[in-house]
This record gives C-alpha cells, structure tokens and sequence, in this order.
C-alpha cells in the first residue's frame, strides 16, 4: 500500500479550485442562494413548503455540479492530466483532489447555499429539524450523481460524451423507462403502484423517495445513494491507479 | 540508473491490440546524457512514460534508482523530471500560477520559479497566461517545469520538435549545459539523429518496440565502425593537408575533391582528437573550415538495425 501525501492532494485540490472549478461554484452558489431567498418568503417561510423547494434547488445544482465534473474527461482524455501527473502527485492523490474539489466541496457548498439564505432571511427556520430533512435527502443524490459523472468521465475520457451520458442518465433512460411502463400498464392492464414508480424514479433522483409515506422507501432512497456513493468513492480510488495519460 | 528488463507493453484489447513494447531491456547509467533513438512509432514514448509509471507495463521490471515506478510513484516522480512529447496546458492559467503549483507539490520555494525561469527565458511570460505562449516558449515552459526541483534524473521526449532550426541547436546547448551544472542522468528521446550526436554519450537504440543495442556512443562506434565524413575546405595546398590528416591514426582515408575541397572519413569514436588537429591546421591557415558531413548516429543505428536482423 503507498503512503498517502495529504500535502500533494490539498495543493492539487486548491488547483483545481482556483483554476477548473472555482468560478463555476461560486456562480452556482450564488444562483442557489439568490433563488433560495426568493423562494422562501413566497412560501410564506413555511417549512413544509420548503421541502418542495429544495428538492427543486437540489436537482438544479445537481445537474450544474454534473456538467462542471465532467470537466476530469477533459483533463484525462487531452492530457493535460499527464503535466500535473509528472509531478510527484500519484494518480490516486490526483483523483483524490479531485474527489475533494468535486463532490465534497460541491455537497458543502450546497448545504451552504441552502442554509444561509434560511438563516438570513428567517433564523428560526434554521431550528426546525423539518428544514434539514430534504437537506439530507438531496445532498444523498448530489453526492451520488457526481461521483457517478466522475467515474463516467474518467472511462469515457471526452467532455461531450461524458456530459451526454450524464444528461441520459439524468433524464432520458428515466422519461424512457416511466414512457415503457406506463405503456406496460395501460396495455396490459397491469397494476403499477406509486411505490414502485417512486423507486424506479429513485434510482435516477433518489432524493423523490422524499415524497413517499413509506418509510421502506425512504430508507431505500437514503441507502442507494450514499451507500452508492460510498461504493464510488472505492470505486474511482480503485480504478485511479489503472489510469493511463 | 534507469533499468528495463523485459518490459512488454501492448495498448488497448482485442483485434485492436497493439504491441507497443515485445521485451525491452536497457541500461541508463548514473551520469549519462543518453539518447533514446528509433524511428517514429517505434516504442520510445512509451519507454520514456513507463519510467514514471503515467502507463502501466504488462511484464517485466522497470527500476530507476532501485526504485519501481509503479509501487514508488511518488518516489520516482520527485527523482525526476519529465518533459512530455505533446505537453498540454491549462491555457488560461497564468505561467506563474502553474509554475508555482509545480513548485508546490515538488516542494521547492517560490524563489526558484523565478530563477528557473530566468535560466530558461520565460521570466516576461510570468503574469501572462499560457496561451500567450509561441511554441519554442511553451516549450520552454515544458523545461522550466522539468527542472524546478532539479531533479536526479531528466527525461525529455522530443526536447526539439516543433522548434525552427536555430532554437533546436540552443535547445540542446541548453540541455547540455544543465546537463553538466545539474550533473543528472539525462534521457533525451528523438529520431532526429543528426542532431543529437554532438551533445549525447550515450545511446539506446529502440526498433519496432525492441531495444537492439545500447551503450556508450564510443563502444557502439566501435563495434559497428561507424566513421564521419568530414567536408574540408583548404586555403592552398589540399595535398598537404591530406597528406598530413592521412597520417593520422584514426583516419580512414581523405579524398581529393578539387582546388580547396578534401572529403575525409574518421573513425566516429575519435572526433574530439581529429577536431584538435583541424583546428590547429585552421589557425595555421592551411584549413579555411571543415564541417561533419554524414550523420554516424544515422549510420550505428542502421548498422544496428541490420546486425540486429
Ligand atoms: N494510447 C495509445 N493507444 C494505442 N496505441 C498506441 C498508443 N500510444 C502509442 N501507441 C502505439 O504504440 C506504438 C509505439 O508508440 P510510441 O508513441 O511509444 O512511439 P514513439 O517511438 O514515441 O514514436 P514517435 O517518434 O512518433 O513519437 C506505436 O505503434 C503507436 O501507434
Ligand atoms: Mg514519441
């Protein structure tokens, strides 16, 4: 096992801030937290609307934190990976930048651009556990759907592919597959139940599961997509060594 | 000192698999300015990128310093410099702000980047972005970030393509004077061979992904009888001239060519000695100037190729 050097990975992670990603997350930010302090009033600071909200919120950023991620294919699949790799960083500190830069930086910028217009424009809000509930839940697919952009990225190696995979995955394989089963019902009479499409739905955006009563549901929706994420962790930590630039 | 044995590399799978290395093994020696020499495709960026595990060998050892790029990856890579074929850059970032991110995780002070980029030319790019960059200055930004923590070992794939002629020559001048201030074992990788053979003393010749020989120019001159052709131009009196260089031990033979014109063959490994001697007949006047004609690079490495079989 090679040693780890947190020094090599905070100093490419900084670059890849200030350099890839930053200005992209910063303007994120702002748009989340500018359309979070007009929507909280408007729903009259009720806290049970805000789960409506922010589902809403995280399903933007998540898909703008897709896009920016699927910026790794380009570093990768041009090369210009090779000029940060000839340094004495090894391949797993350069996605474990990554990582940092990525998800982990994004998942606490978006608690960020949730919490503080709630706590600016309504402090006691912020104590209401109900608020932290679609937090919990959306920051479980932000996390997911970005580790999954960074590992589809990093096997397809070109920004255009990887951004089409992302928006399919996203978007057209769930429409298709809700498009075929409710063709299935229809024509087969077969009973198709909101459970079962919620966690079809799920496997796509696994923050919906907020909207079933079903507890088995929910756990299933907040097991998917950090215990995915945990597995993509391992997984993009794993498959960096066999990275070849 | 830079090992291979038996290194097997192949791209890719299937019906599109390719053999980019069948078994290569070599020695770099400590100290060496060594040239790694084959024809386009055969094998010598791969070498080159296997020397800092950027690609993973199927079989066989790879050690530099004792060191196995793969296993020591850090390791290696603070050890040693490298200058990518293709390199590319983040054009919009400052050459200062990359060369202070090298700077950092090859842990050196920031002083340095300066000094390195004055020893390379770049420093009145620094607050500019890259992009601003022609190529023969990216290219030595490409060395400027080879050399920041002046490392052990320089591995330099193509230090010279793209340059017009006369930033080729300060290129490699270049090199070679880092070379001797550095005293790090240099790899310089090319199939321009012409060229190479006045800064280089080392050679490993590399052919359709097999090493066929390596070792120090003047043992492979040696065993392979390589001789240079030189052009001599005389102020008077060629057949003194000749009769004088024909004496000498390690030429081959001079022919007359007209008036003021000799063509003389020397035996490769004794160019410096013949060099004095020219010289001396230059400040006597009896020489206006000479010049290597034939390449003896080009010709070791073909007499290589067809011993090799
Ligand atoms: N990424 C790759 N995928 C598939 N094949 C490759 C790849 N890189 C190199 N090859 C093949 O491997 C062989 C050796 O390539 P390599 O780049 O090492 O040669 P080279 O000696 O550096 O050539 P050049 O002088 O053109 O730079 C060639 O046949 C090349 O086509
Ligand atoms: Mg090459």
């Amino acid at each position: 096992m090679k040693r780890i050097s947190l020094d090599a990975i905070l100093a490419q992670t900084d670059f890849i801030v200030m350099n890839t990603l930053g200005k992209a997350l910063i303007t994120l930010v702002i748009l989340v937290s500018v359309l979070n302090g007009v929507f909280l009033p408007v729903t009259g600071f009720d806290p049970d609307a805000t789960k409506g909200t922010e589902v809403f919120l995280g399903v933007i950023y998540t898909l703008m934190a897709a896009l920016m991620l699927t910026g790794i294919a380009d570093e990768v699949g041009t090369g210009q990976a090779m000029i940060y790799l000839v340094q004495p960083i090894t391949k797993r500190e350069y996605m474990a930048a990554w990582l940092l830069a990525g998800p982990a930086l994004l998942g606490v910028s978006y608690i960020a651009a949730i919490l503080i217009p709630a706590l600016v424009l309504s402090p006691r809000l912020v104590t209401k556990p109900i608020i932290y509930e679609p937090v919990i839940y959306t920051l479980g697919e932000l996390l997911y759907i970005a580790l999954l952009t960074l590992f589809l990225s990093l096997l397809l190696r070109n920004k255009s592919r990887a951004v089409f995979a992302m928006l399919s995955f996203m978007f057209l394989i769930p429409a298709l597959g809700l498009l075929i089963l409710g063709i299935l019902s229809s024509t087969l009479g077969l009973h198709i139940s909101d459970e079962v499409l919620t966690v079809f739905t799920s496997i796509f955006h696994p923050a919906v599961v907020i909207f079933e009563n079903d507890s088995m549901v929910r756990v299933f929706g907040l097991l998917y997509s950090y215990g995915g994420s945990a597995a993509l962790v391992a997984l993009l930590l794993k498959y960096s060594e066999r990275i070849e630039v | 000192m830079i090992e291979f044995r038996n290194v097997v590399k192949t791209y890719g799978s299937g019906k599109r698999r390719v053999t980019a290395l069948q078994g290569a093994s070599f020695i770099v020696p400590s100290g060496a300015l060594a040239g790694f020499l084959g024809p386009n495709g055969s094998g010598k960026t791969t070498s080159l990128k296997l020397m800092v595990g950027l690609l993973r060998r199927d079989s066989g050892e790879v050690s530099v310093k004792g060191l196995d790029p793969e296993r020591e990856e850090r390791e290696v890579k603070a050890l040693t410099g490298f200058l990518p074929e293709r390199p590319v850059y983040p054009l919009s970032v400052r050459v200062e702000d990359f060369l202070r991110h090298v700077a950092r995780l090859r842990r050196v002070p920031w002083s340095d980047v300066r000094r390195i980029a004055r020893l390379v030319g770049i420093d009145k790019y620094l607050d500019k972005p890259i992009k601003a960059m022609s190529r023969g200055y990216l290219q030595r930004l490409g060395l400027a970030q080879t050399l920041l923590s002046q490392p052990e070992i320089l591995l330099l794939d193509e230090p010279t393509a793209n340059l017009d002629p006369i930033a080729r020559m300060e290129m490699l001048e270049l090199i070679a004077t880092l070379k001797r201030d550095l005293g790090a074992t240099v790899i310089i990788s090319s199939h321009i061979l012409p060229e190479l053979q006045l800064v280089i003393d080392y050679a490993v010749f590399i052919h359709r992904g097999v090493v066929i020989d390596y070792g120090r120019l003047d043992e492979l001159s040696a065993k392979y009888g390589a001789v240079t052709i030189y052009e001599v131009k005389t102020s008077r009196e060629p057949r003194r001239v000749a009769q004088q260089l024909i004496g000498l031990e390690h030429v081959k033979g001079v022919l007359i060519k007209d008036d003021n014109t000799l063509e003389v063959h020397v035996d490769s490994r004794a160019s410096t000695e013949v060099h004095h001697v020219l010289d001396e007949l230059v400040s006597e006047g009896l020489v206006l100037s000479y010049e290597a004609k034939s390449s003896y690079l080009d010709q070791l490495y073909r007499r290589a190729v067809e011993t090799a079989g």
